[in-house]
């Protein structure tokens, strides 16, 4: 892996060394070790579609190995500030620091808190603590259901309402905000300038200790842009091909996002299941998927087996639009898949784990797909990866 | 039979009995089992509009049994779980203590800790016994 800006990442990991002196701060520190191999070497395997690089027939490091650093400001009893940073493999296959949150929290003490900055979208159950591997249960979430967005966080503000009745407790959680990302678009080459606006969630989770129910909103105005985009939407506007721009072009168009979720954690027993369906009227085609995971504790050791399938509203790997540049974006967009794993966690201590397992990965239909491939035909992948995680 | 009887007799001493305390100046009572899950869980940080602080203990054992017999979770579970609280913001609840620091966190009003019954001191009193 190549190492950039590594004397910035050494002043930012001291700094916040000398700063955990100061009794005001709190600094812990997260990570992966984790190794993939995936027997397809016409595919290469990657946890999201940001990637780049990943297993192609070798033992990659770079799909899940990261290291981050929390710090926790504690200005008084009701303001806060927290900022969470990562050290990974970025989309560019180099090796970057980013701030992946950061925000001024209020706690009203009142059941209410207010948060004010870089805050994480609540898509699923485990948005917040994606990349803390020691908190999950398997090495990575289904791509399935967890790769169907391409940006993880925004600007803007968010209240959390909590409180218990009965027996029962609900959380709230209400945000508002806007972000702008560049999108790679590996299988083509090419990157796309991303601006979200208007951006508004709502998430409702309820239930006891045990048994926990979660259903998520999401909508924002969002456009996609780059050169080659903006000369093939504008060389079809020449043509007088406006159908087309009007139903392919992502240009301000209201998208939407839906989840369901159900979590069991009684005595020995793991359950979860997760329904994501993504909806944005443009090339960025509509997909829904789902995963189901079920695991039983004994004591420090806990086996695993998972189902996840997605599929796109509609099929693009056969686009016949008639405009061949377009037909060739559309098939990109193809994140068909089912895959089938099966893994254990073993507990070592309060500060590390271990995680070995297998997963089976189908890809449906030609083209696409959220792993990079060259090949046309789908193929079958079969991917091996033992991960390593730490908490301090 | 006998030695049945006394290895069941065995393990019954062997497991401590947990109670939930806090100080006796507490404005706290009895409070439900399921309240105390919340609580160790994060779910809240009130009963009865009183804000507690929990802590958890850094005797094994006893924490096991927490664990096991009153969140009804493994330890595995629970570490995890409070890695996720810890590493999303949330308001964490403080690293285990041992047992000095649980004696002088209980000298805060309405701290909460989880004991071996026969620990019980006269400053405390108990807030939940399993049955």
């Amino acid at each position: 892996m190549k190492i950039k800006n590594l004397s910035f990442k050494l002043t930012l990991f001291l700094l916040l060394n000398i700063s955990a002196h100061s009794s005001e701060f709190d600094i812990k520190t997260f990570g992966t070790i984790g190794g993939v191999y995936n027997d397809n070497s016409n595919y290469i395997y990657r946890k999201d579609i940001f990637q780049k690089d990943g297993s192609s027939g070798d033992l990659s490091f770079k799909t899940d190995t990261l290291i981050g650093l929390q710090t926790t400001l504690n200005i008084n009893e009701k303001f806060s500030v927290l900022i969470q940073g990562i050290v990974n493999n970025d989309y560019n296959d180099e090796v970057k620091a980013k701030i992946d949150w950061g925000y001024l929290k209020y706690d009203t003490n009142e059941n209410l808190i207010f948060k004010l900055g870089r805050i994480r979208t609540p898509y699923y159950k485990n948005s917040d603590n994606l990349n803390v591997g020691y908190s999950n249960l398997m090495i990575r979430e289904s791509v399935e259901v967890y790769g169907q967005v391409p940006f993880s966080s925004y600007n803007g503000v968010e209240a959390i309402y909590s409180n218990i009745i009965n027996k029962y407790f609900y959380t709230v959680q209400a945000n508002y905000g806007k972000e702008e990302l560049t999108v790679p678009v590996h299988s083509l080459n090419q990157k796309a300038k991303v601006e979200i606006d208007d951006l508004y969630a709502i998430n409702l989770t309820f239930g006891t200790t045990a048994l926990q129910a979660r259903v998520t909103y999401l909508n924002a105005d969002i456009t996609a842009s780059s050169q080659s985009l903006d000369q093939l939407f504008g060389g079809l506007r020449a043509y007088g091909l406006t159908a087309l721009v009007d139903e392919y072009e992502f240009k301000n168009k209201k998208s939407e996002y839906m989840g369901f979720g159900l979590f069991l954690d009684y005595n020995n027993i793991i359950f979860s299941t997760e329904y994501g369906h993504r909806k944005i009227p443009s090339f960025f085609a509509d997909v829904h998927g789902y995963y189901a995971t079920m695991g039983y504790s004994l004591d420090k050791l806990i086996p695993f087996v998972t189902y996840a399938k997605s599929k796109m509203d509609r099929t693009t790997y056969d686009a016949n639009t008639g405009v061949d540049d377009l037909d060739l974006l559309l098939r990109a967009q193809n994140l068909a898949q089912s895959s089938k794993t099966i893994g254990i966690k073993y507990y070592i201590n309060d500060n590390f784990d271990i995680k070995l397992q297998y997963e089976n990965v189908i890809p449906k239909g030609d083209f696409g797909s959220y792993h990079l491939s060259s090949m046309q035909k789908p193929q079958e992948l079969n991917v091996f990866s033992f991960a390593l995680d730490f908490i301090f | 039979m006998k030695t049945i009887l006394l290895l069941l007799l065995s393990i019954y001493l062997l497991n401590a009995q947990i109670v939930v305390v806090t100080n006796k100046n507490s404005q706290l009572n009895t409070i439900p089992k399921e309240i105390v899950q919340y609580i160790y869980l994060a779910k809240t940080d009130k009963i009865e509009k009183v804000k507690v602080e929990p802590i958890l203990s850094d005797n094994k054992s006893l924490h096991d049994e927490f664990c096991n017999h009153i969140l009804s979770k493994s330890e595995s579970q629970y570490n995890s779980y409070w890695a996720r609280l810890v590493f999303t913001g949330r308001k964490p609840i403080s690293k285990r203590l041992d047992w000095q620091e649980i004696v002088k966190k209980l000298q805060d009003v309405n701290t909460i800790a989880y004991i071996d019954k026969n620990d019980l001191i006269n400053e405390w009193k108990i807030i939940y016994e399993e049955n």
